[in-house]
């Protein structure tokens, strides 16, 4: 059983995935660098006109607040397109799932949405409830970036 | 794997309860935590370890939106799981002493909704039971034959 670690994985940095990407981010500005809760961090960057959440942790009643905050502050700015990367997430409640489905009606008109999540924690609740034809789900950030029309290799400048 | 060196000598406890929880955000999440270690001990394939785990927070979450009037502080919940092998199942159940009441205030309290949803579909069976003097949630699962591999835990495989 590995999952009660992947919390101490998050915690040392955005995770593999995200570091690939992250050597071209630095030029970026970095709205918000590191967002704390017992449980749950996030983290923002921006890959071109694409803001990426990178959560980590455990989303549930008392941290799904923080990150409905964080996502609405970001949907009010000139973002073209939102993704809340949940790779790092170990799990997700239902409040959780409630706030991906209400980010995806609020970015509707003008902004992309998507949602990064793979695994027993997060992609299965959400195919469970059958929200792979609401949400443009994907396993890994490069297909979320790749979805939204950002090229994941970047955005030279 | 997590804890403990010689843990192997030891046997996992079938059960693991406790009552009088204050009907709180931040005791079930404790809850959550010593549900999530039991979990981790228990021969059980990693998808059904999460559904056990999600599906009994969202049963102690209902409780803690629901059976309690926001302002209300002494509201508690018992709480009760169990690995019965001989059953061939795991029981779960939520015991709240209040009356459920509808979420009105329907801006803050959205997961409502998905979260009796959630659990009928991660449970194998679910009983909701409401009386006069509390409600009682019990969620089922029929223990899998074999332990399916983990494999989709190995994720952050990025090149």
């Amino acid at each position: 059983m590995v999952t009660g670690w992947s919390r101490r994985v998050a915690a040392t940095a955005d995770g593999p995935m995200c570091a690939s990407i992250g050597t071209i981010l630095h030029d970026d500005k970095v709205n918000d660098p590191m967002t704390a809760h017992p449980h749950m961090t996030i983290s923002t960057t921006r890959n071109g006109s694409v803001a990426v959440l990178s959560v980590n942790g455990e989303v549930d009643m008392t941290s799904a607040p923080l990150l409905e905050q964080e996502a609405l502050a970001l949907l009010d700015t000139d973002i073209s397109g939102l993704i809340v990367d949940l790779s790092g997430v170990d799990f997700l409640a239902s409040m959780g799932i409630a706030l991906l489905v209400e980010l995806s009606k609020r970015a509707a008109d003008n902004t992309g949405f998507a949602v990064v999540a793979h695994g027993s924690a997060t992609a299965r609740p959400l195919e469970l409830l059958g929200l792979g034809e609401v949400l443009a789900i994907h396993p890994k950030l490069d297909d979320a970036l790749v979805g939204l029309g950002t090229s994941p290799e970047g955005v030279s400048e | 794997m997590s804890s403990a060196p010689e843990e192997s000598a030891l046997l996992f406890p079938d059960e693991i309860s406790s009552s009088g929880v204050r009907a709180d955000p931040t005791e079930i999440a404790g809850l959550r935590v010593v549900t999530r270690r039991w979990l981790a001990k228990l021969p059980l394939s990693e998808d059904q370890r999460q559904d056990i785990l999600l599906a009994s927070y969202e049963a102690l979450a209902n409780a803690v939106e629901h059976a309690y009037a926001p302002d209300d502080a002494h509201g508690t919940l018992d709480y009760e799981a169990a690995y019965l092998p001989d059953e061939g199942e795991v029981v779960v159940r939520v015991v709240d002493h209040g009356s459920w009441h509808d979420a009105v205030d329907s801006d803050a309290r959205r997961s409502r909704g998905h979260g009796l949803t959630l659990i009928r579909n991660l449970a194998s069976d679910l009983q909701v039971s409401a009386g006069p003097k509390g409600t009682v949630v019990e969620m089922r699962w029929v223990l899998e034959e074999t332990d399916r591999a983990n494999n989709e835990l190995s994720s952050h495989d990025a090149s």
